[in-house]
């Protein structure tokens, strides 16, 4: 069964050659580049420390996904809450179903966008952001100046063709001043499997600010592969919330860097998995500059054969003083055939540093579940109430109360699910 | 009210329980006393109904049905309540939220209309006004940061929402100063009624003299070893235990 880098490689790397480059594709030499890497390094094995835990099959799944399906707005998920809609059907912008006025097409954008795309981003050691940039045709390009008045609302939608397409959304996030609020709901219309591999930069300017969330409930037969690479300028504030419900496999990769004194993040989500899924949270924060703060919660619940994997690195560079790192990873096994994998890492060069992390994984306390039942709780319930607990501090660092409620719902309403399955 | 009639009761291949036998009337107050390792805290698992916690012989009736093959909930349902020794901390649960759950759950089961939050956050803020507790203890997480006192209290409170017919109070002088004590006792004195009957486990005389019990029962090596009225409590704290832990065989 021993499969060389070549092998599994070809396929991409025949593609390639075929296609079209756009007219005025300023990303050529990019392109180029990524595909001199993929080649030296290959695709993502088990040879690859960064993907001990995870093996990622893509054989099969081959660069396509035109973004013309037909897609009618009561297809579209709706946020309980005002927000301003950008509708993305395989990673091409659907200008249609779109609100005006903030965000537009990558694609379009592109010929303005020469040297900024890449930036910071080692495709060296990302295979799969790598494979993002020898190939993506469109994604989102934000630039917001100013705070916004709603959240802006990514609707990412997935729909396989006859093939098993793997589409690769290419984002491009420049928070330059004020407060903005993204929202992506990462979602499937099914009609088979398909690979969705997204690249998403992101640039936070000095004191601004960006709140992060993301709802990944692809549909459960496909591959879900998304790499941020993120840069936190002086004073400002990147906060993510990653709730990952969805797909046979998932991937969700933060690498993250505070490039400027007070600067900070938080990383936090949940995942929800059961049957045969496969969730990976990945993320790598790296204190750059002095007096930066990061916090990350990730706490998820597994069920059936479910399986996850979290691996958390805080790094502290020489210089960083008073660096103030949390990284907190903590997984309830729901069923004996459930699985986590989590490696928190610290790497610290400074001496003057409050990092710390910490890791557990187990069952469902049974004093706990009996204590609910002595009050006449129904076990079903009390083991609902007991997980929902258990996820709940991963909330508090949301700050927006009406997201934070949107969350909650979305994990009782997962919980509620398994009950009844 | 509760009848236990030869009840034994074995935890991983030890015979913990060697035949109790025991009958509360309605409305009675018993005190079941003994030394650390006697069964005292096996007998309220069991009456409760947590798992690993099974009979190998006898039965216990309440309110003339069989109890011991009921799930926790459906005993709590049919009136029956532990508080606990060892209250559990819930994060992330609001004290109002598992107040609304459980009174409704048992309401469901007694086939009782659920309250709404505005019916329920004023039955509870009356309870708690009873007890003297402050309306912000009900915001905070179930039993999270809150004192040995405040967890106890929190058990009283929970116990005079729920109004069971009968109440096991498992070592509930545990851990507290005799301020605490005492307000926790009056809690519970205030819950006697000609209805309601208890059970409180405890392993020193000092609770009894707040809560009065109408009989005592010494539990050691797994049987009742001897009974009487609150004046045996008085014997056990001047002579200790130390009559009836003899090994038998000596």
């Amino acid at each position: 069964m021993a499969e060389t880098t070549t092998d599994s490689l070809q396929p991409y790397l025949e593609a390639f050659a075929r296609a079209q480059r756009p007219a005025g594709d300023v990303v050529g030499s990019l392109r180029d580049e990524a595909i001199a890497a993929l080649k030296t390094r290959g695709l993502p094995s088990r040879r690859d420390e960064a993907w001990k835990y995870t093996r990622l099959k893509l054989d099969g799944f081959l660069p396509g996904g035109a973004g013309d399906a037909d897609i009618t707005l009561d297809a579209l998920p709706r946020l309980p809450f005002p927000a301003h809609r950008l509708v993305f059907v395989n990673g091409h912008f659907r200008a249609q179903l779109s609100d005006e006025g903030l965000g537009e097409s990558l694609a379009a954008a592109l010929p303005r966008l020469a040297g900024k795309l890449g930036e910071g981003l080692d495709i060296e050691a990302l295979p799969m952001a790598a494979l993002n940039t020898a190939f993506f045709a469109d994604g989102l390009y934000l630039k917001v100046t100013e705070s916004p008045d709603k959240p802006i609302h990514l609707v990412s939608l997935g729909v396989a063709g006859p093939d098993a397409p793997l589409f690769q959304p290419r984002n491009l996030i420049a928070i330059e001043g004020g407060k903005a609020t993204l929202i992506e709901s990462q979602l499937g219309l099914g009609g088979g499997p398909y690979a969705a591999n997204s690249v998403t930069e992101i640039a936070v300017g000095e004191n601004a600010t960006l709140t992060h969330i993301t709802l990944q409930d692809a549909p459960r037969d496909t591959l879900y592969l998304s790499t941020s690479s993120v840069r936190v300028a002086a004073g400002g504030g990147y906060n993510a919330y990653v709730l990952s419900e969805g797909a046979a496999l998932s991937r969700n990769e933060i690498h993250l860097t505070l490039a400027g004194e007070g600067a900070s993040c938080r990383l936090d989500g949940a995942y929800l998995q059961d049957g045969t899924q496969h969730c990976d949270i990945t993320t790598s924060v790296t204190h750059a500059v002095p007096d930066t703060t990061s916090r990350e919660v990730v706490k998820g619940a597994l069920d059936g054969k479910a399986r996850g994997v979290f691996q958390g690195k805080i790094l502290v560079s020489p210089d960083a003083q008073r660096s103030d790192g949390r990284m907190m990873n903590k997984t309830l096994l729901l069923s004996d055939k459930a699985e986590i994998d989590t490696k928190p890492e610290l790497e610290i060069y400074a001496d003057d540093v409050l990092c710390a992390h910490g890791a557990t994984a187990g069952e469902l306390d049974d004093v706990a579940l009996f204590y609910l039942r002595s009050r006449g709780i129904p076990e079903n319930k009390a083991r609902r109430l007991l997980i929902e607990s258990f996820l709940a501090d991963t909330l508090q660092g949301v700050e927006d109360g009406a997201i934070r409620e949107l969350l909650a719902a979305r994990i009782s309403a997962w919980l509620e699910r398994e009950e009844s399955a | 009210m509760l009848e236990i009639k030869n009840l034994h009761a074995s935890i991983e291949g030890k015979e913990i329980l060697k035949g109790i036998d025991l009958s509360i009337g309605p409305g009675e107050v018993h005190a079941i006393m003994g030394p650390n390792g006697s069964g005292k805290s096996t007998l309220s698992y069991l009456l409760s109904g947590r798992d690993g916690y099974e009979a190998s012989a006898g039965e216990v009736l309440f309110k003339g049905k069989n109890i011991l093959e009921m799930a926790p909930e459906e005993r709590a349902g049919e009136g029956l309540f532990l508080a606990f020794q060892y209250p559990v901390e819930i994060p992330g649960v609001p004290n109002t939220t598992f107040l609304k759950e459980a009174v409704n759950a048992v309401r469901k089961y007694r086939g009782e209309n659920e309250l709404d939050a505005m019916e329920l956050m004023k039955l509870v803020r009356a309870k708690a006004k009873e007890l003297g507790m402050e309306s912000e203890f009900l915001k905070r997480a179930v039993n999270v940061g809150f004192s040995g006192g405040e967890k106890k209290r929190n058990e009283i409170l929970q116990l005079a929402v729920l109004e069971p017919a009968f109440a096991i109070l498992d070592e509930t002088d545990s851990g507290l100063d005799i301020d605490a004590l005492k307000t926790v006792a009056d809690g519970v004195n205030a819950l006697r009624s000609p209805e309601r009957s208890m059970l409180v486990i405890t392993h020193y005389q000092r609770l009894l003299d707040y809560i009065v019990p109408d009989k005592v029962h010494v539990l050691a090596n797994g049987r009742i070893a001897e009974s009487g009225g609150p004046e045996l409590a008085q014997k056990l704290e001047k002579e200790g235990y130390a009559d009836f832990v003899k090994p038998a065989a000596a």
